[in-house]
């Protein structure tokens, strides 16, 4: 290897956690913002999922590992600064859940943006669901599967707008 | 820039799936609701707390009353009964959800506050016996 293949890989390298860190910040900043809106539902586990914008940016721009990487490392970080355990625990089944069935939706070609981002809101709230079920030791919460279903539909599909918008006019500045 | 556009244009012509899962999850959950709806129209007789899986007392719907709920990790959930239905008023946890889920009266509706782990269920009624084979 010539010195300045070394220095473009080290460049590449560099390049690279940096915007794996721009992501992560966004991406906390999104779940501050949505812990500080005023309003929450009177359900459990619903949300807007504003977070979800930059996973589902980065799957499209950056490719699987990297918005698993996000995905992953926002939950954790968000889960030890302001919750607690048990919250982190919740976040990252949803979080999980939600994350494979983006990815297997985008790859089968089946979605645009808004329809994977659909899949990913639905999947996000049973995953919480089902971790719900299990902590309260309690089938009663599945009284809430309809309306689950139906808010991870809606709010899914709002990010899914957002974003492809958001893909289609930062493409061209992101690095593959 | 005018080949990304092409791109999300070429995109655009695929299947509309977003349609289909749409269609299928609505679908769903409203044969969900209609199941549940059906099955638990009958006002309940009783009101059962469960903190982290086991029953801890009951009350009856037909007297007026205000208990405290000892939940998980020294929670605690207001449970106030009054003419016929049930309702949470005061809770030790900031998000305050099982306040937001209102009254239930229904055999089979409940109340849920996740950070104390206490479901409260209205059981009995017409359906008892489906419950108590359920038990």
């Amino acid at each position: 290897m010539t010195k300045t293949a070394v220095n473009n890989q080290e460049k590449h390298a560099a390049k690279k956690v940096a915007l794996y860190g721009v992501l992560i910040a966004l991406a906390f900043v999104f779940s501050y913002v949505e812990a500080l809106l005023p309003f929450s539902f009177a359900v459990p586990g619903m949300k807007v999922g504003l977070a979800n914008l930059v996973v589902v940016a980065a799957l499209y721009l950056l490719g699987v590992r990297t918005a698993f990487g996000v995905s992953v490392i926002r939950i954790l970080l968000v889960g030890f600064t302001f919750g607690n355990l048990s919250t982190m625990m919740f976040s990252l089944s949803g979080g999980l859940l939600s994350f494979a069935v983006m990815a297997a939706c985008k790859n089968k070609a089946l979605f645009h943006v808004e329809g994977v981002s659909m899949a990913g809101g639905i999947a996000h709230n049973i995953g919480q669901l089902l971790v719900a079920a299990a902590v309260v030791e309690s089938a009663a919460l599945f009284y809430y599967v309809p309306v689950l279903l139906v808010s991870g539909l809606i709010t899914g599909g709002l990010i899914g707008l957002v974003a492809g918008q958001l893909i289609k006019r930062i493409r061209i500045y992101v690095p593959r | 820039m005018g080949k990304k556009e092409g791109d999300i244009g070429k995109n655009r012509q695929k299947p509309c799936g977003e349609i289909v899962l749409a269609a299928a999850v609505l679908l769903t959950a409203l044969c969900c609701w209609l199941v549940w709806h059906f099955l638990h129209r009958e006002p309940g007789a009783w009101a059962s707390v469960e903190v982290e899986g086991l029953e801890t007392a009951r009350y009856p719907l037909t007297e007026d009353c205000t208990v405290v709920i000892e939940g998980y990790d020294g929670g605690r959930n207001t449970l106030v009964i009054e003419g016929g239905s049930v309702r949470v008023t005061d809770v030790s946890c900031p998000d305050r959800l099982c306040e937001k889920q209102g009254q239930i009266s229904g055999s089979g509706e409940t109340i849920v506050c996740l950070p104390n782990r206490v479901v409260i269920t209205v059981r009995g009624g017409e359906g008892t016996a489906l419950d108590g084979l359920a038990e």
